[in-house]
């Protein structure tokens, strides 16, 4: 089996191409000697025609399958420099490895007393260092090699080490290798010639030297890229294949003076390589150098590029590069960040968009079923209208077809609230149900107001004449000394009357000392206002119904809710004031300062009592009267 | 166990068991006064989609008969629907008010209370207006009588014991 690996580098406007060529896995004696001797013959690094540069190549075969193949290649540049290629191929074995190391022959370069463009080209010029790991080149070899396939890229590694691996001009050649190496396997022994092969490694191999056009493009890539530079090989290679050849010609026509490198930086495709174009040569340099001390410490510094150490402009521009570093590394860290991110929101989105459809599907059921509802529910309202002749506009109000017992066996589970606030405003056939006298005679009997058990004692209900037993059961009353005064301001004013005055509220206040403050000549009563239906509520929303006013007062009773009417005008009539309770005591009051002066004591509960300046009269519940004398 | 047929108005006839049908005191009643009989006995008020509910509302009763409280006539409570009656009233309105005319006609009380509750809660707390879009009732009020029902029933508006 014949191995042919090309490498093709291109510096700038040099074409550096080189081939290696292996006959056979197992090569006899006779192929190696053929090999040695072949060392002249077969150009194992071929240049482009303009090349300033010149390889010759020998090689030299192992004995055995496991023997070495080291091969050099000597520079017969004009800088005299040898390029020292040494590889180790295990020809035999599953995975052989051809080692290419170089060491810098410039390194031994003098290089004092030149200005540094002079060297820079003079390094350019020479060959220096070279050092490839091609791994499994005998997955190359057993490649059919007629055509240039991925996957030999993949396997074709450089380590990276060795990409970062500092020198000068050369080792760009190397940096760029791993990327852009072209790999020929070839079955037939190649001619010696080998110009029909040098197109083939031409074209697979041209890439390589349009997109190393300047070092730093390589720093950028050597940091992005430094652990499988195959894999940019491989995208490369696709996208590129079909422009090397083209491509290859143009840079080999081009004058290979490296001043006017414009262009090809401008085709450059990285971005971070824009500033060695428009510069002046020795800026261009400058950036250079940095690169390749950023690139990796652990390398030994070429005393040429550490020569500029101290060259504070040289410090400035690193760094400025480690700087752009960073960035370049932030940046893409946060593209990274940022793709992610879309992706994870574009996943959300489907997953929206999915449960969006779903709902829609369910909206549409759900509106199907609506639809039957409704048109289900419109045939059975028609159905009852004319089953119990509803008029057409009082077709849909289902409760008139509901008798009245039927209506108050609903109304019973309401509360009486519900019924005063919200039921008896409905309309005027619910309002006559609402104070149906059975209806709130029931809601009385739960209330316990019709049995004596109330702590405000009603009477039993007394056709006609309930309203003057209102305060019936209330053991305190007020006397004042002018009592008709108050007859006569209730018949002025609006609907208070004497009964109502006996039950207010006010007794209790007045019967503390403190209420009495009021102004002798104001007579204070409480009244509630539908205190006595008969009187007040003739005629009203509850016609008749006693209940209702028995319970809205034992309602206000127990919520505290009264009205008040303050009658003013009268003159004086002096401070005093009797009151008398069913504690059997008759209390004398002092209205001007409020105090209690007197108490005198009875046998039994005050009914009522009257008195003038000398006298006082008081009947009892014991069914007796007492006049009280007080100017004896 | 014996089997009474029913009739509903449009002319279906329900066999359901006596003791079932028994529950309604109508239909007690009148087997107590006819006695036995093969003949469907109709009940001209009741359609069969209604009838067919008052059998499963009187059927699942009877299964599960509930424990009978202590009648108290002053305790009119709202909340005390069983939830399996809660379900069955969960009807629209046509169906809930047939419920209650045939459970009316029908006499059988714990149907007709169910049901009447069930339309109790729909009225409980609500405005008049409120109560009249639930019912489509018209307001026939004039103004001034709408206003002067208002004022005289300010007293409860606040809402007390």
């Amino acid at each position: 089996m014949n191995v042919v690996v090309s490498v093709i580098v291109v510096r700038r406007r040099r074409t550096i191409i080189i081939m290696i060529q292996n006959y056979g896995t197992i090569p006899t004696n006779q192929q190696q000697q053929q090999n040695n001797n072949s060392n002249q013959s077969i150009p194992t690094a071929s240049l482009n025609a303009n090349s300033i540069t010149n390889f010759s190549s020998s090689s030299s075969a192992g004995s055995s399958s496991s023997s070495s193949l080291s091969s050099s290649w000597n520079s017969n540049s004009s800088g005299g420099s040898i390029m020292m290629l040494d590889g180790n191929i295990n020809s035999g074995c599953p995975n052989p490895l051809l080692l290419i190391n170089s060491s810098n022959n410039n390194n031994k370069k003098k290089l004092d007393g030149k200005d540094r463009k002079k060297k820079k080209r003079e390094k350019r010029k020479k060959q220096s260092t070279i050092s490839v790991t091609i791994d499994n080149p005998l997955h190359i070899g057993i490649e059919d090699g007629s055509s240039f396939s991925s996957n030999n890229n993949q396997q074709l590694l450089l380590s990276p080490q060795q990409e970062s691996q500092r020198g000068s001009g050369s080792n760009l050649l190397v940096e760029y290798s791993p990327t852009l190496v072209g790999v020929q396997v070839n079955r037939p022994p190649p001619s010696p010639s080998s110009s029909s092969n040098n197109n083939n490694i031409i074209s697979s191999s041209s890439l390589s030297a349009l997109n190393t056009p300047s070092p730093s493009s390589f720093s950028y890539r050597g940091i992005h890229h430094p652990i499988c530079p195959c894999s940019t090989l491989h995208q490369q290679q696709n996208k590129l294949l079909l422009l090397q050849q083209q491509q290859l010609q143009q840079i080999a026509s081009e004058d290979d003076d490296f001043e006017d490198d414009d262009q090809d930086e401008d085709d450059d495709d990285d971005d971070l390589d824009d500033c060695g174009g428009d510069i002046d040569e020795e800026m261009a340099e400058d950036e250079m150098e940095p690169n390749r001390y950023s690139v990796g410490d652990q390398m030994d510094i070429d005393p040429i590029d550490s020569w500029y150490n101290g060259d504070p402009l040289v410090s400035e521009v690193l760094k400025d590069e480690r700087e752009t570093i960073s960035n370049v590394e932030m940046r893409s860290s946060e593209l990274e960040a940022v793709e992610r991110t879309i992706k994870q929101l574009t996943e959300t989105k489907q997953a929206i968009e999915r449960d969006i459809r779903l709902h829609k599907l369910q909206l549409r059921t759900v509106q199907r079923k609506k639809n039957e509802y409704i048109k289900t529910i419109a045939n059975s309202y028609i159905s009852i209208a004319i089953r119990y002749n509803l008029a057409k506009n009082e077709s849909r109000c289902l409760t008139l077809i509901l008798p009245d017992e039927v209506m108050l066996h609903i109304f019973c589970f309401l509360t009486p609230m519900d019924l005063c606030s919200g039921v008896c405003r409905v309309s005027r056939k619910w309002r006559s149900l609402a104070f149906d006298i059975s209806l709130w005679r029931d809601i009385c009997l739960q209330r316990r107001l019709l049995d004596g058990s109330s702590f405000f004692d009603a009477p039993p209900p007394k056709s006609g004449s309930i309203g003057s037993g209102g305060g019936g059961g209330n053991s305190l009353f007020i006397h004042k000394k002018s009592m008709e005064c108050d007859e006569k301001a209730s018949s002025s004013s609006s609907s208070s009357n004497s009964p109502s005055l006996c039950p207010s509220p006010s007794t209790t206040l007045l019967s503390s000392p403190l209420s009495t403050t009021t102004s002798t000549t104001t007579t204070t009563t409480t009244t509630f206002d539908q205190q006595s239906p008969q009187i007040s509520y003739g005629g009203s929303v509850w016609g008749d119904n006693w209940y209702v006013g028995e319970f809205r007062k034992d309602s206000n009773w127990r919520r505290g809710k009264y009205r008040t009417t303050v009658l003013r005008g009268h003159k004086e009539i002096g401070n005093k004031l009797l009151s008398g309770s069913t504690d059997s005591t008759i209390r004398l009051w002092d209205l001007k300062n409020g105090t209690h002066v007197n108490t005198i004591k009875g046998q039994s509960a005050v009914c009522c009592l009257k008195f003038t300046d000398s006298k006082l009269i008081t009947g009892y519940e014991d069914s007796t009267i007492k006049i009280f004398d007080f100017s004896y | 166990m014996s089997t009474i047929k029913l009739e509903s108005a449009d002319e279906k006839v329900f066999e359901v068991e006596r003791d079932i049908a028994c529950m309604a005191v109508t239909i007690k009643n009148m087997l107590e006064d006819i006695g036995e009989t093969d003949t469907a006995i109709p009940l001209p008020n009741v359609t069969s989609n209604i009838l067919e509910k008052v059998l499963e509302y009187c059927k699942h009763h009877k299964e599960h008969p509930t424990p009978q409280q202590d009648e108290k006539k002053d305790e009119k409570r709202l909340d005390d629907i069983p939830p399996w009656d809660r379900e069955f009233c969960k009807v629209d309105q046509p169906t809930l008010f047939e419920l209650i005319l045939a459970a009316n006609y029908l006499d059988i009380k714990p149907l007709l209370d169910v049901t009447c509750k069930t339309v109790a809660n729909m009225i409980r707390g609500k405005t008049p207006e409120e109560i009249r879009k639930i019912f489509n009732i018209k307001n026939d009020f004039t103004p001034e009588e709408e206003e002067q029902i208002r004022k005289e029933n300010e007293w409860c508006e606040d809402k007390g014991n």
